[in-house]
């Protein structure tokens, strides 16, 4: 337990400087150590966690919280989600005092549209990982296809369609 | 009443904004979220509701969370709390949008790790995660329009993808390859505009 406190602290620490573009470029790397290295949990259990912090409220980000608490427990979760929390909250607490004039610095603007296209791969990366953790079959890609459909061109709340699809998986129709 | 707890960033008000009133508003941000739109319900709540921030400074302060490592929405929250009132402003908000979310999380997380044998409730959860894919992919499809104007960007879009998916390149490398390239192209490319004219061309 004691190592998993250490690990959790150690990764999540460091991938919190490193979650450029927000939470769902880090996903890939999520899923490399907790699934794949250390064994934390199986890939049903990550598209489980992924799907319980989507549709509960707050930030998606709380799926480090499960990590958490799958790998070491309630001590882990709580690990876990300071880890991943305070070190870019502490970094922001900064810029946001030093922020207006690095913004208008050609560097500034630089970083900001240099980091984009890579943090928009990352994007698209995640929802690969997520479909292959969650094993999907193909009437699973066919509501992911709809569902992305559905968000892009409408402003349909997304709970409706993710008690729709609990709904229609719990009764065995996915 | 105490001074305002705000730091040189702290906004000038006549009165301080409570800290029970960050809470409240950044907890209701977080209950509104329920199903995802995180970000459309911080500005409707702190530019609409509030009046904290104006529309561009909304804005500018999305352009400085995004830059930022970690979660958008968890930034903004630390960067609206300093404005009001400081650090302690920041740890308000914090507070307000994580604790009840967390809670219902590690509620439904525990529940699930111990009941998941059940079938019905595990293919229930793939239906969920289904759909939450297609929102993470429709995230991307919303914000790679303007990518197609930019060759040399999309270029990039497209390696981080396929260096992560075929190749497991880690996070790391690939932000310090294609980051640096990025902001290289950003800052030297060719045909670079103004920020007025707006498309630059990286």
């Amino acid at each position: 337990m004691k190592g998993n406190l250490l690990s959790l602290a150690s990764f999540f620490g460091l991938l919190s400087l490193m979650s450029f573009g927000g939470g769902n470029t880090v996903l890939p790397a999520m899923h490399h150590e907790a699934v794949t290295l250390q064994h934390w949990m199986t890939d049903p259990e990550f598209a489980a966690a992924f799907a319980i912090t989507q549709a509960a409220p707050g930030p998606g980000m709380l799926i480090v919280s499960l990590i958490g608490l799958k790998a070491a427990g309630w001590w882990g979760a709580l690990v876990a989600t300071m880890a991943m929390f305070l070190p870019c909250c502490l970094l922001t607490y900064g810029a946001t005092l030093g922020w207006g004039k690095f913004h208008e610095s050609r560097w500034g603007r630089a970083v900001e549209r240099g980091l984009a296209p890579v943090a928009l791969g990352l994007v698209f990366s995640s929802s690969v990982i997520i479909a292959r953790a969650a094993d999907h079959d193909w009437p699973a890609y066919g509501v992911t296809a709809f569902s992305a459909l559905v968000f892009t061109k409408t402003k349909v709340n997304p709970l409706w369609l993710i008690a729709a699809a609990a709904f229609a998986g719990g009764m065995g129709w996915l | 009443m105490s001074k305002p707890g705000g730091g040189p960033g702290a906004l000038n008000r006549p009165a301080p904004v409570a800290l029970g009133t960050i809470v409240f508003a950044y907890l209701k941000i977080a209950m509104e979220s329920f199903g995802g739109g995180l970000s459309a319900w911080t500005r409707k709540v702190v530019v609409e509701e509030y009046g904290w921030l104006t529309d561009e400074e909304f804005l500018s302060a999305m352009t400085l969370c995004r830059l930022m490592p970690g979660p958008n929405q968890i930034n903004f929250a630390v960067y609206v709390g300093t404005r009001l009132r400081g650090w302690r402003g920041a740890v308000a908000a914090l507070f307000g949008l994580v604790a009840v979310p967390l809670a219902l999380v590690l509620v439904a997380g525990s529940l699930y790790f111990r009941y998941h044998h059940l079938p019905a409730l595990d293919s229930a959860l793939n239906g969920m995660a289904a759909v939450a894919t297609g929102l993470t992919l429709s995230m991307g499809f919303k914000l790679v329009g303007p990518f197609f104007k930019r060759p040399g960007a999309l270029a990039l879009v497209a390696a981080a993808f396929v260096t992560t998916i075929l190749f497991k390149w880690p996070l790391p490398l690939v932000l310090g390859v294609f980051g640096t390239m990025g902001i290289l192209l950003a800052r030297f490319g060719t045909g670079r505009k103004d920020e007025k004219g707006g498309e630059a061309r990286a």
